[in-house]
């Protein structure tokens, strides 16, 4: 009870007709490496955008770090610790990538208006704090090559690298990771997934990574669960969920859904 | 790039700048004199703008309204207790005893404009695209219905004429460096780098921690204010205002501005300010002797198509030539272990 991070019950999302997701409950512990999937239009994403405050429920409750943020607005969920990256990615294209990095600190460094005009000292430390801060992530990520280029320009791997090393800046208790290794080759793939766990390991996070190809996580969750229909199907270690009878069905008994196909 | 220091930059351009507001002075007659004023006028307008415009990607039409308010504001302040008994006889005392140097009327003028930039700006931008457009539009036409409306303050219809002409070439100068100066700051900061994060893409600003309605207020306001002060400086250049001053085709000539400029660039929307008028003022005389009126508008709109199929990012994209945003390259040491 002591380390619950996150905790959801009775998530409802309906957008007019549909209902994305029904009774969904989640409870993430401090500091595990949790394991979310599902066939495409499950209701995954729906979760993400519920947790970060993106859009809001039509019913059920959402607590982190004993706050209740059912309704609080998605940058003040980021303030609490709360960072995520898209399945589909959403730089700042026409930005530099340190720029891109840049923005991630404005909450925790930013001035205001009067201090930036009147050039204070205060300003200017900040300035030179959130430069520093950027290109350390940077470092550390492995993009500090593209400090000067523009996101837009960069291939697609290093582009989920950008959004990765962004959400890391936020300074976060909890990441959310939305299919990061989407439309990325096997090789690729294996890539992001060892920098995921090297970040897990390193930082001292808890992240819910959200994959709807279930090889990929099985091997790096401790617990997984298993969204279908809007609906919770299974929840357990990667064994049992791998045998369980439901989540073969939802995942082989029916025709695959194509990949990666929306937002 | 030959500039070691590129803080010497800009103490340098505004001295040149200075020293060139002394020259036309000096030896220019009033004609051309006047036209200069417009370009500064309009350098502050589409450079406030874009602000709104171009850094946070609100696309706002309202920019004449606020100049009308700082204007109005500006005017009733400035206008002589005596000339305010015979032209606004119905003025509240207190106001018609104000008789402001131009200065601080530019200054409340221009607050004016912020605080119903404030006002409105809650409302108003939480619409996304051309609903928001369309809003600021109606802003601008409620802004011009009010002011015929309030014939105590503003003499309706007829408007305000015989103003001190006291808008001069320094006057203008000192707000276009201003301008200037507050935007690149902004810019080159984090707060700015909020407001473009906003334009690239809300939902991943607000999910880094960008406070949208805030940010996406401050801009506006930020921008308002300054169109306040040019509406200050434009009436006492043109020495009258009328609510048919402040006009769509205006509003539509400073977004032209701001996306030949390249949306963001604020050497793009001063570089476009000055060329947009120059064309305007050089093709008026020649408008004037064929009779054809509407041909400066004509070659504008052309200029803004051929612009979007050519050049769709506009002249300077989003960006500043590099020359005045050296920024010191740290070395690429080496790449972490991931
Ligand atoms: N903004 C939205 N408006 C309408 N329907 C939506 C919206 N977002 C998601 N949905 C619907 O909700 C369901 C779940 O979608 P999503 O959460 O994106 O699935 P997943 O991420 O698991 O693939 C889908 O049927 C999708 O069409
Ligand atoms: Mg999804």
């Amino acid at each position: 009870m002591s380390n619950k991070l996150l905790h959801a019950e009775k998530l409802c999302k309906k957008f007019g007709g549909v209902t994305a997701l029904e009774d969904y409950n989640l409870t993430l512990e401090e500091g595990e490496l949790f394991g979310l999937i599902g066939p495409n239009g499950a209701g995954k994403t729906t979760v993400f955008n519920l947790f970060t405050g993106v859009i809001h429920s039509t019913s059920g409750n959402i607590f982190f770090k004993g706050h209740d943020v059912t309704r609080s607005r998605a940058d003040k969920n980021t303030s609490l610790g709360i960072a995520r990256t898209f399945q589909n990615i959403r730089l700042f294209e026409d930005l530099t990538v340190l720029d891109n990095i840049k923005i991630a600190f404005h909450m925790h460094y930013g001035r205001g208006l009067f201090p930036t005009l009147l050039n204070l000292p205060g300003f200017r430390r900040t300035e030179r704090e959130i430069e520093a801060h950027s290109l350390e992530i940077m470092n550390f990520i492995g993009i500090l090559n593209y400090q000067d280029e523009l996101a837009r320009n960069l291939p697609y791997g290093d582009q989920r690298k950008v959004e990765l090393a962004r959400a890391l800046a936020t300074d976060p208790k909890l990441i959310l990771l939305d299919e990061p290794t989407a439309g990325l080759n096997p090789k690729e793939t294996e890539k992001v997934m060892k920098t995921i766990t090297y970040i897990f390991e390193h930082n001292k996070l808890t992240i819910l990574l959200v994959e709807h190809d279930m090889k990929v996580i099985m091997g790096i969750c401790r617990r997984i669960q298993v969204l279908d229909q809007g609906k919770v199907l299974a929840l357990g270690t990667p064994d049992e969920i791998k045998r369980d009878q439901k989540v073969i069905e939802a995942y082989l008994g029916k025709p695959r859904a194509k990949r990666n196909s929306h937002a | 790039m030959e500039l070691k220091n590129t803080k010497l930059f800009f103490p340098i351009l505004i001295a040149s700048g200075a020293l060139l507001v002394f020259l036309m002075r000096a030896f220019m007659n009033d004609y051309i004199l006047i036209i200069v004023n417009f370009v500064g006028i309009n350098i502050i307008l589409a450079v406030s703008l874009n602000l709104t415009n171009g850094f946070t990607g609100l696309f706002s039409l309202g920019h004449p309204g606020f100049m009308a308010v700082g204007g109005y504001v500006a005017a009733i302040l400035i206008f002589p207790a005596a000339r305010k008994e015979m032209l606004l006889p119905e003025l509240p005392r207190w106001l018609a005893m104000q008789q402001w140097p131009l200065l601080p009327a530019l200054i409340l003028g221009g607050l004016c404009a912020a605080l119903i930039a404030l006002i409105i700006g809650f409302p108003v931008l939480r619409l996304k695209g051309h609903y928001l457009a369309v809003a600021t539009l109606g802003f601008l036409i409620i802004v011009r219905v009010l002011i015929t409306n309030m014939e105590k303050y503003t003499r309706g219809p007829l408007g305000l004429n015989g103003l001190p002409s006291l808008t001069n070439l320094w006057w203008v100068f000192l707000w276009v460096v201003i301008t200037i100066y507050v935007s690149w700051k902004i810019k080159h900061a984090s707060l700015g780098r909020s407001m473009l994060a906003i334009r690239e893409n809300a939902m991943a600003a607000e999910c880094l921690g960008i406070a949208l309605a805030k940010t996406r207020i401050t801009a506006f306001v930020i921008g308002a204010f300054f169109a306040g002060v040019a509406g200050g400086l434009w009436a006492h250049l043109v020495t009258a205002i009328t609510p048919t001053s402040f006009s769509i085709l205006m509003a539509f000539s400073l977004v032209v501005m701001v996306v030949i400029g390249g949306t963001g660039s604020i050497t793009g929307a001063a570089l476009a300010a000055i060329l947009l008028t120059l064309v305007v003022e050089i093709l008026r005389p020649l408008e004037e002797f064929l009779g054809a009126y509407g041909i400066s508008e004509i070659i504008i709109a052309i200029g803004l198509l051929a612009i979007l199929i050519f050049r769709p990012r506009g002249l300077f994209g989003s960006s500043e030539p590099s020359f005045l945003v050296k920024r010191k390259k740290t070395p690429q040491g080496s790449e972490a272990g991931i």
